[in-house]
């Protein structure tokens, strides 16, 4: 057996030949650290030692991995609404775990850039959110490394009675991602929203598993994925809402917008609803093909042509994104970054 | 005689295996406002799409040359590049797509390149005539716009493309007495500002009330069976449709 | 308002309670060994291919593990299950001279009656053998061919059975499927030939009676280009309190412009391991359409597959799956889009009840060359308490830029507004939430023909009756 770490699991996992239970991920022998800590500094934020236990979307065999490899997790201190926009750039393999949390009442926006200046080189980067009562966080995320890097995204959150977390996600570019979001809705009256907004071409891909597990009464998830697929880039999108016995009264919502366009490319999506309580409502919603023919003759009758009318589609599956983040600065930065795309 | 800017000759159009336009006639020359009415499935909705170009309608036989040249060989966008507009029944939403961003785009399609600066002075003065708030332009694209809204931004990208010739396809359906009259505002200030010609498809009669017609067509079974200048609003508003319908 | 004479109607859930004493049938020993699989060969008198085949599947369900994802099946153990029982009677045509007992217990189940009433063939199996096979005249004149499979392998089709056996699901599939082909008997082989079109449905039912067996029948459905069928199966056991299992093979080819209509109304008793598995593979223009309610059984594991082979072809998936107390039901399908232009429409609805689990387990594959393909899924869940389980798992798998794939899915309870709204209306509580569940039971409900519809409703407020104590 390789050293290999099965990430981004399925629970429960289904038909092994359709191959979306799990991804396999070869992690570099070495990793050096602090780069993302760095980053958060230099953005004017204080770090400490301290760590967070919160599951991720990854999951158990990365945190052990990063442990086992001497990853010292870094605590973040931000102190008030002021957009933290942590510019990460990465120059070789590299990986650090980001412990964040949010005091009662507080709210926080914070932004990650992610680059690289090294090619054929993996990042991983592991956020840890706690939210206390009454608090929001709001994290941006833009990656948009090399061709040939490996990005690793791996998000915890646990919420507190009334805590919001809502990110906003814009994977532009970076030849392989893997993304893992779980967030934990203990507090009654919590929420979750995710707005993921993705372009995979030339061949990349992106491996996405998302777990909404709701366990206290009246929390809500929202999760919409929008993207572009064309020269031979692929997607898994993994979401699951997860209803745990006494959740009561919770709702979760789960919606993907896949446009294909052309038949290179891979698109699998794996949308589970989990139920272990009667009175809930979840639902799920997928449209994946091709533009519909009607849109594009509604763009054209005004002059674009059918090319250009595409391309608007494709940059709109990041804009989609793009349009929930709060924090206008947050907002304009992002937007500006994707403009020439 | 003033300029033709579209001339419709003997216009035969089907989609699939039904002819909906048997032999249609039609001259619309610079700057004149043209009315087409006419009963539930005449016709009326397929003669706008057959003029913008939709692939599901199959002209059989006929001639269309719109500004001097074959229109019927142009795709359309072309069509809408050499200023042909219709303003649309039902647009679609488009997700993702921001009203200020598809705009600057169709304007950029049009020659017209402008900063973003000067882009959001002449939308916000078009949106001043239709009484929009400019928070429109960061919506996207008639995503959960009402009826009302969905007409008014469709105006609103007339104002701003600013055609040769326009198509309101049932731009007044489904309107209240404001929204009307302001929908009516905005086609007003397109005449007057470019000069541009009008076809107006409708069934009622209360989007023509502030406007000059200059001459009224009615359709029945794939034809025009009517024509007659503004008297003929009123006279179908009385009487209705019936003695024009099967004969 | 009394409960009995409103919505449930007076049928006893009994009739499929009874069992038959197992007096002198013939049964091999428990378990699963290579002389017992010679025995089985031996008393069928398989012609030499089918011994071979049966022993090299034997290898191979040997060689392969038991399902990693789905329900667990630790309660059924193969060293104890019976894998082939006979009963002590030949297989006729006339139900006078089906043995009275065994002829009785079809009669409670309704199956003459429907015979007469509805069906233009009938086959009826008894544990490991077919009892019963009769079909209309007329049918028959048509060129149909609806016979058991064992004198298919022998008879004039002989070839053709040869041809298509297991060449859909093929042993190396999964385990139970080579534990099929290890042990398959009784069943039915149907053809239709080029142009026929059967105007009323064929039936089999299948009974298993004996406690702690398993029951491998094996059904091959070939419908010629242009034909026409709807094909209806049934099956039910008494309950014992060991563990039986049905491991059934459904295969059904669907010619060019042919149409094949495959019904099931599955209500196993619920000491059984139902891991069942069917598949359809539709050429150029073809449809098939699925009707499937699944109310009994212990364990399932159930999902209808199809392969929209040909351009053109089409698949209609209609289920509903219950779940009440001790059952976990994990139900289905899965379809492949492989012709341009291929379409499919799944509707699915699961009710949890009393502990029971219901899993929604589905997958949609648009392969590259799908060029036009549609598909539309929609998967409704709902939880009559707070006790049961229900979970959605879906995949889809899509490879072409030209296809148009929907998939909706929603989970909810029984809305209180409805209940309040039919109880103004002077209904008791517990018939009021009856009726809903049966309402939610529709899309099925619809499809099937009225009879049928009827009992299965019958069954749902069977299952519904008594849950507001």
């Amino acid at each position: 057996m390789s050293g290999n770490l099965i990430i981004n699991s399925l629970v429960p996992p289904t038909w092994n030949r359709l191959k979306v239970n799990e991804y396999e991920l070869p992690l570099p022998g070495t990793l050096q650290q602090d780069t993302a800590a760095d980053a958060f500094k230099t953005a004017g934020a204080g770090t400490a030692e301290g760590s967070l236990h919160i599951q991720t979307g990854c999951g158990k065999e990365l945190s052990d991995a990063l442990k086992e490899k001497g990853i010292i997790p870094k605590q973040i201190l931000i102190k008030g609404p002021e957009l933290v926009t942590s510019k990460i750039d990465y120059s070789g393999d590299a990986a650090d775990v980001i412990c964040i949390k949010a005091e009662e009442g507080q709210t926080l926006n914070i932004l990650t850039d992610i680059t690289s200046s090294a090619d054929k080189a993996a990042g991983v980067l592991q956020i840890l959110i706690e939210a206390a009562k009454g608090s929001v966080v709001n994290l941006s995320q833009l990656v948009r490394a090399g061709r040939d890097f490996t990005f690793v995204n791996d998000i915890g959150v646990v919420l507190e009675d009334g805590a919001g977390f809502n990110l906003s996600q814009v994977f532009a570019e970076g030849g392989r991602i893997i993304s893992g979001y779980m967030a934990l809705l203990s507090g009654e009256g919590s929420s979750s929203n995710v707005h993921a907004g993705l372009v995979r071409k030339a061949s990349q891909f992106i491996d996405m598993n998302y777990v909404m597990r709701h366990t206290a009464p009246s929390t809500r998830s929202e999760t919409y994925v929008s993207g572009a697929l064309m020269e031979g880039g692929s997607k898994t999108f993994r979401g699951t809402i997860d209803f745990v016995k006494g959740c009561a009264g919770a709702e979760g919502a789960e919606n993907e917008n896949m446009l294909l366009l052309d038949d290179t490319v891979i698109n699998k999506t794996v949308p589970l609803i989990l139920c272990d309580e009667e009175n809930v409502a979840g639902s799920h919603g997928a449209s994946i093909g091709r533009p519909a023919e009607d849109m594009l003759y509604y763009m054209m009758s005004r002059g674009i042509t059918r090319e250009r009318a595409l391309k608007i589609l494709e940059k709109a599956s990041l804009d989609s994104a793009v349009s929930y983040i709060s924090d206008e600065k947050a907002r304009e930065y992002v937007s500006s970054a994707i403009e020439g795309i | 005689m003033s300029k033709e800017t579209l001339t419709i000759e003997k216009l035969c159009v089907r989609i699939g295996e039904k002819e909906i336009l048997k032999g249609l006639d039609l001259k619309v020359c610079e700057g004149e406002t043209h009315v087409i009415m006419g009963p539930n499935g005449a016709g009326k909705s397929t003669l706008g799409n057959t003029l913008m170009g939709k692939s599901e309608y199959e002209v059989t036989s006929g001639k269309i040359t719109f500004m001097g040249e074959d229109l019927l060989a142009m795709s359309t966008d072309e069509r809408a590049r050499k200023g042909l507009f219709m303003s649309f029944q039902n647009p679609v939403e488009v997700p993702g797509v921001r009203l200020s961003e598809f705009v600057r785009n169709t304007c950029e399609a049009m020659g017209e390149k402008m900063s973003l600066w000067n882009f959001k002075k002449a939308a916000g003065e078009q949106m001043k005539v239709l009484g929009m708030d400019k928070t429109y332009l960061d919506r996207e694209l008639n995503v959960g716009f009402s009826g009302g809204e969905k007409k008014k931004a469709e105006i609103f990208q007339l104002l701003m493309l600013k055609p040769k010739l326009a198509i309101l396809d049932e731009t007044d359906s489904g309107l209240d007495v404001d929204a009307v009259r302001t929908v009516s505002e905005g086609v007003k200030a397109y005449q007057e500002q470019t000069g541009g010609s009008l076809i107006i498809i409708t069934h009622s009669t209360r989007i023509l009330e502030s406007l000059k017609v200059d001459r009224v067509h009615v359709i029945a079974d794939g034809t025009i069976v009517c024509e007659g200048d503004s008297s003929l609003v009123d006279e179908i508003n009385e009487n209705g449709f019936e003695k024009y319908i099967g004969k | 308002m009394s409960e009995e004479k409103t919505f449930v109607d007076d049928i006893n859930r009994s009739v499929y309670d009874i069992r038959d004493e197992e007096k002198d049938a013939y049964r091999l020993e428990e378990g699963l060994t290579e002389e017992i699989v010679k025995k089985i060969s031996e008393e069928k008198n398989d012609p030499e291919w089918m011994r071979d085949f049966r022993l090299e599947c034997l290898k191979i369900y040997n060689s392969l593990e038991v399902p990693q994802w789905g329900p667990g099946i630790e309660g059924l153990d193969m060293d104890h299950i019976s894998t082939y029982v006979r009963p002590n009677t030949k297989m006729k045509n006339t139900w006078d001279e089906v043995p009275e007992d065994i002829k009785n217990t079809f009669e409670r189940l309704g199956i003459p009656e429907a015979e007469r009433a509805s069906l233009a063939g009938v086959g009826a199996q008894y544990d490991s053998e077919l009892v019963y096979h009769n079909v209309m005249k007329e049918v028959e004149e048509q060129g149909v061919v609806y016979t058991d499979f064992e004198s298919a392998l022998k008879g004039e089709y002989a070839d053709m059975v040869k041809e298509h056996f297991m060449k859909l699901l093929v042993p190396s599939d999964h385990k139970f499927n080579a534990l099929h082909g290890t042990v398959w008997s009784g069943g039915s082989f149907v053809y239709v030939p080029k142009g026929v079109k059967v105007s009323i449905p064929l039936q089999s039912y299948f009974r298993l009676n004996a406690k702690g067996a398993g029951q491998f029948e094996h059904t091959l459905i070939i419908v010629d280009e242009g034909a026409d069928l709807h094909f209806i199966e049934g099956c039910s056991a008494p309950k014992y309190n060991v563990a039986n299992l049905h491991s059934g093979c459904v295969e059904l080819f669907v010619g060019k412009n042919a149409r094949l209509r495959y019904s099931t109304i599955e209500n196993w008793s619920k000491n059984m391991y139902n891991l069942n598995s069917k598949r359809a593979i539709v050429e150029e223009n073809g449809r098939m359409e699925w009707v499937s309610g699944s109310f009994g059984s212990h364990v399932s594991y159930l999902y209808p597959s199809t392969i929209l082979k040909g351009d053109n072809s089409t698949m209609e998936y209609t289920g509903i799956t219950f779940a009440g107390e001790g059952q976990n039901l994990d139900t289905g399908m899965k379809v492949i889009h492989a012709g341009k232009n291929t379409s499919s429409v799944v509707n699915t609805r699961s009710i949890s009840k009393s502990g029971g689990i219901s899993t929604t387990r589905t997958s949609v594959q648009v392969l590259p060359k799908a060029k036009g393909s549609k598909s539309v899924v929609s998967c409704e869940s709902l939880m009559v308490d707070n006790i049961s389980r229900s979970d959605t798992i879906p995949v889809m798998d899509i490879r072409c830029d030209d296809a148009d794939v929907g998939h909706e899915a929603s989970i909810g309870s029984i809305p209180d507004d409805a209940v309040f709204y039919l109880m103004s209306r002077g209904l008791s509580e517990a018939d009021a939430r009856a009726l809903i569940v049966s309402g939610f039971a529709d899309n099925v409900s619809r499809e099937l023909p009225m009879e049928y519809a009827a009992e299965m409703n019958n069954l749902i407020r069977l299952e519904m009756k008594g849950t507001i104590g």
